[in-house]
């Protein structure tokens, strides 16, 4: 087996807030190895994009690692210098954010944007235009002429995830985290874009994490799954015994809840009822508890992590049982 | 009685700058973003607007709620003609707009509690805390975030937050944007629960915009299907999933990923090139992609027209689906 891109290793991040101290993430650990899509799932709210962010090394400034680390080809990059930190972000590790529009300057056409992107390349100007425009035609868009030309205003909210697709892609990253990168496309465009996104991965042998709320993405294009609840990975498998043999509670709510599974229209969807716990005082058990339907009394102690197979393990009291 | 009934819509912007009017002087040249829309919802309705990224949804959106005016057509809510600025402005009171970029649509600088209360103000209602807080009760959020700030939400928050401010005004019709973009599928589901209990109670009309194709199918009576800026087909949203007309919206339905990594495809459902609106096809717009083009597709331009009973498309050679379910 490939040793690790990327590996994060019992990572907690808490956000300094008006109201006390929030623990986003609470020891969650992620291996990324070449040539695999690794997805990542969970209820809004749980840590998915603080993860992402701590990749990139762009958390925001109320955000504080309180321990573990992520490295990067075995280097710790939380530690590194901020220049040193720079240079991977431009060159190895590039983001597709969640928000499109807050990835781009309002007040810059696309085509100055996309070519300041490659401010680490040598090359001429008129050169980064042509890669923009490569990139573009790659993504689906019509017209890249024109959309160099265009603000972000002037674009569709799929337009925008395109082009943020294709500014992500420009420096040809080793790690590609993607932040819902597919949410403001329709389900053509969406299709083509996973296409891409499984030929990059062979073109690079690069890593791709993808965060999601789309378990047909999911489905259709990650080869391992992380599964997080409340700051923690609760559950970790193959993309095929994810979905057909989960073993962590919350893993087999959320497949029960995707609206994908149902062929006849349901008047009322599927929920968890609850919340996710207060993340400022998390609770000492399993998090999940309050919401399980096998909860039991010892899940108010910290349940433990279960390896079901070199590929699986889930963070529960149960998972040690058939499924 | 219909709500909202919306006749031969359509909307051009400016074309300015650059090559295009360099190579081109003697026109300033506007782009046809959309055209030949009709539609109409009844009280209590939900309408699905599904269809391209970049067909026009979103600024139709914004054409029916006089945010962006259109061009030609009309527009009637609640049996009034709206035209002017200040016939928009009235029909705003009872609508309201839930935007598709959900953080980026929230003021920064403003607390939770100020973008729920600024609804009310604007349109001179009192805005007590006690009304705040059953907002944020209403959409699962605690009460303590009237004092957080828009970047201190994940992107679901966010969200619910969107929807609070959407129905805090009690409207009529609600347009929403992809309102469950960004959401996990419990609390999208516990999102769509709600605006659909809020339907029943209050007898809201909504349309909504959304790629999640899923979703639409679950809370909409009727759906519409957007291409280039024309509607491609429109009907009852079960006979439409069955057995959808256009071949546009056949490519749609067929490429949804399925959530079973045993059905994975190989292949992408549309092929051809991608048409844009600065050389939009000729006669049908779905020309370019369609498998079955024929040379009348490329001379006469179809019309929207009822192939069988409530069920309308726009292509030349549609017929009516044969078997049960037609
Ligand atoms: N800048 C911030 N300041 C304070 N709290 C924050 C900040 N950013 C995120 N949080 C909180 O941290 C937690 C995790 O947020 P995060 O954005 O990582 O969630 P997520 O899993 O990406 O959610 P979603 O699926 O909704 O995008 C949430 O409770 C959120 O409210
Ligand atoms: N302010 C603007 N100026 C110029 N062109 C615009 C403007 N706003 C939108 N457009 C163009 O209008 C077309 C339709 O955009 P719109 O946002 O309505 O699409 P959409 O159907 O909502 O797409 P998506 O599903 O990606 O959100 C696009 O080609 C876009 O570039
Ligand atoms: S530890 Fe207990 S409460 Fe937590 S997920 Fe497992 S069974 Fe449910
Ligand atoms: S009119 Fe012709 S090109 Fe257009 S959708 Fe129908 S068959 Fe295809
Ligand atoms: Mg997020
Ligand atoms: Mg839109």
């Amino acid at each position: 087996m490939n040793p690790p891109l990327l590996e994060i290793d019992a990572l907690s991040i808490a956000y300094h807030t008006d109201h006390g101290k929030l623990s986003a993430l609470r020891g969650a650990s992620l291996i990324a190895r070449a040539g695999e899509v690794i997805g990542i799932v969970g209820e809004s709210g749980c840590g998915k994009s603080t993860l992402a962010a701590s990749v990139i090394n762009l958390l925001p400034h109320a955000a504080q690692v309180t321990s573990g680390a992520v490295r990067y080809k075995g280097q710790d990059i939380l530690t590194l210098p901020p220049e040193a930190q720079r240079a991977l972000r431009g060159q190895d590790i590039a983001m597709i954010f969640q928000d499109p529009m807050t990835a781009f300057n309002p007040v810059l056409t696309m085509g100055a944007q996309l070519v300041d992107f490659q401010h680490a390349a040598q090359i001429p100007r008129a050169e980064k235009l042509n890669r923009a425009r490569a990139l573009l035609t790659r993504v689906g868009m019509p017209d890249p002429d024109l959309t160099l030309r265009r603000y972000p205003h002037q674009l569709s909210g799929g337009m925008r995830q395109r082009v943020a697709i294709a500014a992500a892609l420009l420096m040809n990253p080793t790690i590609l985290v993607a932040d819902e990168p597919t949410t403001a496309l329709d389900v053509t465009m969406e299709a083509q874009i996973i296409h891409l996104l499984r030929d990059l991965r062979r073109e690079y042998q690069g890593a791709i994490l993808v965060i999601t709320h789309h378990l047909g993405v999911v489905a259709e294009l990650c080869d391992r799954v992380y599964v997080m609840y409340a700051g923690e990975v609760v559950e970790e498998a193959l993309v095929d015994d994810l979905f057909h043999a989960p073993r962590h509670p919350y893993t087999s709510g959320l497949i029960a809840c995707d609206p994908g599974h149902f062929e006849q229209a349901a008047p009322i969807l599927p929920t968890i009822p609850g919340r996710l716990p207060d993340l400022r005082n998390p609770p000492i058990g399993c998090s999940f508890a309050p919401r399980c339907p096998l909860a039991e009394t010892i899940c108010a102690t910290p349940p433990p992590r279960v390896q079901i197979s070199p590929t699986q393990s889930a963070l529960c009291h149960k998972a040690g049982g058939q499924p | 009685m219909t709500l909202l009934t919306v006749q031969n819509l359509a909307l051009d912007l400016p074309l300015r700058g650059g090559i295009l009017s360099a190579l081109n002087p003697k026109s300033r040249r506007s782009l046809q973003i959309f055209a030949d829309v009709s539609f109409t919802l009844n009280p209590g309705e939900t309408l699905g607007l599904v269809g391209e990224s970049g067909s026009g949804k979103t600024t139709l959106a914004r054409a029916l709620l006089g945010l962006t005016p259109a061009t030609h057509g009309t527009i009637h809510f609640d049996q009034t003609a709206r035209r002017t600025p200040a016939d928009f402005t009235a029909m705003r009171a009872h609508t309201a707009m839930m935007f598709q970029d959900a953080i980026a649509s929230l003021s920064p600088r403003m607390t939770i509690g100020a973008l729920l209360a600024e609804p009310l103000t604007i349109h001179g209602h009192p805005a007590p805390k006690t009304k705040i807080a059953e907002m944020l009760a209403l959409v699962g959020l605690p009460p303590d975030f009237t004092t957080r700030y828009p970047h201190e939400l994940s992107g679901g928050q966010a969200r619910r937050v969107g929807v609070a401010r959407a129905l805090v005004l009690n409207p009529k019709l609600v347009i929403a944007d992809e309102p469950t973009a960004g959401l996990d599928v419990s609390v999208q589901g516990e999102i769509l629960n709600l605006m659909t209990d809020l339907k029943t109670r209050l007898n809201l009309s909504y349309l909504i915009i959304s790629h999640n194709l899923a979703m639409v199918r679950h809370v909409s009576d009727r759906i519409a299907v957007m291409y280039l800026g024309r509607l491609v087909e429109i009907g009852p949203t079960r006979q439409t999933f069955a057995h959808p007309l256009h071949p546009y919206s056949q490519s749609l339905i067929a490429s949804e990923p399925l959530p079973d990594p045993r059905k994975r495809r190989q292949d992408l459902a549309i092929k051809g090139e991608i048409p844009s609106l600065l050389n939009r096809p000729k006669a049908c717009v779905f020309q370019s992609r369609c498998p079955l083009v024929q040379a009348i597709c490329r001379t006469d331009p179809p019309t929207l027209r009822e192939i069988s009973p409530h069920r309308f498309a726009r292509c030349h050679f549609a017929t009516p689906p044969t078997g049960a379910l037609s």
